[in-house]
């Protein structure tokens, strides 16, 4: 069966070949200036590292209790334990009056703040250059069928590669202009990171990611620390040296 | 490959640190080579991050074994790579150099000013208490103060970072130093409440127990004898259950055993029952066991006889 459409071959050199350039180049450019926008590792203040551990130490306290021999060293380490949580001298911010019981607000929040500002920053480096490409496809090639996928495909992928035009009878085989687009931003990853060749760096960009997304809207620590004092004073202990000069006997059957 | 791996395990890993000095001088030696291959260009072999770990124990290595000149090559290229200050990472290795090189005075100074140096660019930030200079500070401090200080120091920083047991061993061995064997074993506690497996630490703080033992012992003839019989019995319990809670998980552990031995031994329990003369038969078997077996190190073996023949009833 001859083809029933005759490309121009010029359509390959002046916009197939450029759309594609122009992707990868935009690509490079663009993991180039996320780079440059990822905010410095700062020093983590010495309040909040306190903070952080003084609350793990309980929680750890809790699992580990068993490593004590008598009870009553448990019960001295619980009794303070649960004092220094419930009184809130390792809190970051000291207590407030029970009068401003409201969350506070996210906004007013100078770190949460940042890290809002940090997470547009990096959106704005994804969505500004996609945006204006598209712009620029949708401009000049709008409607254009440019290419001809060598291998036969089944109607749903219609949607996909004929995106811009309405035809519904052409064959599925012919690629438009936008749906090729589409395809360069999705398939590309594997080539930056043949390219960049610095494939680790890139992970570690993409793991960063989803970590600075909770920042906003942390949990009060106040109420984090008064349930973990709870938590602590109801904790039950139990030995693991309990009878060990048994067990120890037993193992070697003496 | 299999070099590399090697070498980031031991980075991550910090065996180094504790090394007999032939073994680390082979590691340096083997680190040489290797760094000395690469470049910080882009290979296949190796990522940039990879690289600058390697270069870091190579500095770390070059230091223990008292190669200046390639310690400063080392952290010359880290440098150059990292605007030092801005690291403070960087700063700690440079401090740490010049501590092994120069004196401790001059890597204070270094940790003060890069204090200033970092607050120029912020001023709301105050960064002279930020940790890694905290740390370094407190055991710089050390060497010039007495202990009573830099106890306070580290009681400082361990209400900081709780979770930092090298904190809290160091704090154990410096009451240990100053006799509160007490203070010491509850420092220890501290630990096996973050890792509660970690039987070389139930053997010390056994250890300390005992040490403890021997004070309040001495002290039975002065007043309140009453409390510190009492407090003996405990001791005595907590220190037989914590070597035989080391030997429980690890059951090879020279010093577990040994320590089994010389608490269940007539010297330190005067009035024993059955089943502490059962223990302390199980652990002169156990010894020699391991003696004849050979299922430890040479070093601990060496110190099995001597035990055997102090505590042997």
């Amino acid at each position: 069966m001859s083809p029933d459409l005759v490309l121009d071959p010029s359509l390959k050199v002046w916009v197939l070949l450029p759309i594609s350039a122009v992707m990868i180049l935009v690509g490079i450019l663009r993991s180039y200036v996320t780079n440059l926008l990822q905010p410095l590792p700062k020093v983590s203040k010495w309040k909040d590292v306190r903070e952080q551990q003084q609350l793990q130490k309980a929680r750890l306290f809790r699992g580990n209790s068993h490593a004590l021999v008598s009870k009553k060293e448990f019960l001295n380490r619980q009794a303070y334990l649960h004092e220094a949580l419930t009184s809130g001298k390792y809190l970051k911010n000291a207590v407030k009056q029970k009068k401003d019981q409201m969350p506070p607000n996210p906004l007013s929040d100078p770190n949460a703040s940042d890290a809002m500002f940090n997470m547009l920053k990096s959106n704005a480096a994804n969505f500004i250059p996609q945006t204006v490409i598209m712009w620029w496809i949708n401009y000049f090639f709008a409607g254009f069928i440019i290419m001809r996928l060598p291998f036969p495909l089944t109607l749903r992928f219609k949607s996909m590669l004929q995106q811009g035009i309405d035809t519904p009878d052409l064959d599925v085989r012919w690629v438009s202009s936008l749906s090729w687009y589409f395809v360069t931003l999705l398939g590309l990853q594997s080539v930056f990171s043949l390219i960049l060749s610095n494939s680790s760096a890139v992970q570690v960009i993409q793991q960063q990611m989803p970590a600075q997304m909770g920042m906003p809207g942390q949990p009060d620590m106040a109420k984090v620390f008064a349930a973990e004092g709870e938590s602590l004073q109801v904790a039950q202990f139990k030995s693991s040296t309990d009878s060990i000069e048994e067990r120890i006997l037993d193992s070697y059957k003496l | 490959m299999a070099t590399k791996d090697r070498l980031l395990k031991l980075y991550a890993g910090g065996q180094h640190v504790t090394m007999p000095p032939e073994k680390l001088n082979d590691v340096y030696t083997l680190s040489k080579q290797f760094t000395g291959l690469l470049t910080s260009s882009k290979n296949s072999y190796c990522s940039e991050i990879e690289y600058f770990q390697l270069m870091e124990l190579q500095f770390y290595l070059a230091l223990q074994t008292n190669h200046d000149v390639e310690a400063k090559k080392c952290m010359d290229i880290l440098t150059d790579r990292f605007n030092i200050n801005e690291s403070e990472k960087l700063i700690g290795l440079r401090a740490l150099y010049l501590q092994a090189t120069v004196g401790n005075e001059q890597a204070f100074q270094l940790l003060k000013q890069s204090g200033e140096i970092a607050t120029r660019g912020s001023p709301l930030e105050n960064t002279s208490e930020d940790l890694l200079h905290l740390k370094k500070k407190a055991v710089l401090i050390h060497q010039n103060d007495p202990p009573e200080k830099y106890v306070e120091m580290l009681l400082k920083f361990s209400e900081v970072t709780p979770l930092d047991t090298s904190v809290w061993k160091e704090l154990a061995d410096q009451y240990v130093r100053l006799n509160h064997y007490d203070k010491a074993i509850n420092c220890l506690q501290e630990i096996l409440l973050i890792q509660p497996f970690a039987y070389n630490i139930i053997a010390l703080l056994a250890e300390t127990e005992l040490l403890y033992i021997k004070q309040l012992e001495s002290e039975l003839k002065g007043p309140g004898a009453y409390v510190i019989k009492d407090k003996l019995t405990e001791v005595r319990i907590s220190c037989r259950r914590h070597f035989l809670r080391s030997v429980e998980l690890c059951n090879n552990y020279v010093r577990g055993w040994s320590g089994v031995l010389a608490v269940t031994s007539q010297e330190i329990s005067p009035q024993r029952d059955t089943t502490e003369v059962k223990l302390h038969h199980l652990a002169t078997q156990r010894l020699k066991e391991i003696q004849e077996k050979k299922l430890s190190s040479d070093e601990n073996l060496e110190y099995v006889t001597p035990i055997l023949t102090k505590y042997q009833s």
